[in-house]
């Protein structure tokens, strides 16, 4: 089914329809929601407020984004929303530190034990971005959209994080940020 | 951005394996269906899957009153009121009402 006809059918109340879309993001967004906040139940709860806040809504969905992007970012609020306190906030300069050695970051060997580490330990920030661009595989553009940031901030907080992975990687698994 | 260099396709493969395991529960899912909104003909569907549950003994009692509403006779129960007069070898028999059919 194509993207207008599901939007079409979620918004008849087409069960069929409804499956569809969960099916289609329900374990991705299980997957890439445990990776930012490491905690499963917490994940599966987030997930099913997310689809019952899309389809509370859908009749108001006016497609100005496309309806994946809808819901991810639907996913993010709720998930943001739940673990506010935990979030620490990040200074703007601390983002454009980055820009710099953005695309230059050379790692001969990769200790992946100690990089899985220091992913555990990223700041929600870094590591929310970081999930949806390498396992969402989503657009820097897509992600600005989810996240209702500027491509640059997203672009910021990516190279930001790759940093201080690579940093923490260097010194033998320590986080600086 | 490049996301195929080492770091990236090594963030990548550790995401993978740390999340492969994970699926949506059976309950998750119905729960999350369950909670939409349900047009006329689901509500339609769902009055008419609706199993009832009748108690035996008060059903007992309303089929055997349907039966006898509707399929013994009318006057089994009505005792007639017959009175025979005898006269020589004929009988007069004289009740209280009968149905008369035309031939």
């Amino acid at each position: 089914m194509g993207e207008e006809k599901l939007i079409k059918n979620l918004k008849n109340g087409k069960e069929e329809a409804y499956y569809e879309l969960v099916n289609k993001l329900g374990n991705k967004l299980l997957r890439s929601t445990y990776l930012m906040i490491k905690d499963e139940k917490e994940a599966e709860d987030i997930v099913q407020e997310t689809f019952i806040r899309v389809f509370n809504n859908i009749k108001g969905f006016k497609g100005n984004s496309s309806l994946y992007t809808w819901v991810y970012r639907i996913a993010q609020n709720i998930t943001i929303d739940r673990i506010k306190s935990k979030i620490q906030t990040i200074s703007y300069e601390d983002y454009n530190m980055a820009l710099d050695n953005t695309d230059e970051i050379v790692i001969e060997n990769i200790n992946k034990q100690i990089l899985r580490e220091e992913l555990d330990k990223l700041n929600f920030i870094y590591k929310q971005v970081l999930v949806l661009y390498y396992f969402d595989d989503l657009s820097i553009k897509e992600i600005s959209e989810i996240l209702n940031e500027k491509e640059g901030t997203i672009k910021s907080k990516l190279s930001r994080g790759r940093v201080l992975l690579k940093d923490a990687l260097e010194r033998g698994g320590k986080l600086n940020g | 951005m490049d996301n195929k260099d080492l770091l990236g396709l090594e963030l990548k493969s550790i995401m993978e394996e740390d999340s492969r395991d994970l699926k949506l529960s059976e309950q998750a899912i119905n729960r999350i269906i369950s909670s939409r909104e349900k047009t006329w003909k689901d509500k339609l569907n769902d009055f008419l899957n609706k199993e009832i549950e009748i108690p035996l003994a008060p059903a007992l009692v309303g089929f055997a009153a349907l039966f006898v509403v509707t399929i013994l006779p009318k006057n089994i129960f009505n005792d007639e009121n017959i009175k025979i007069i005898n006269i020589d070898s004929s009988q007069i028999i004289i009740r209280d009402g009968k149905e008369v059919g035309r031939k």
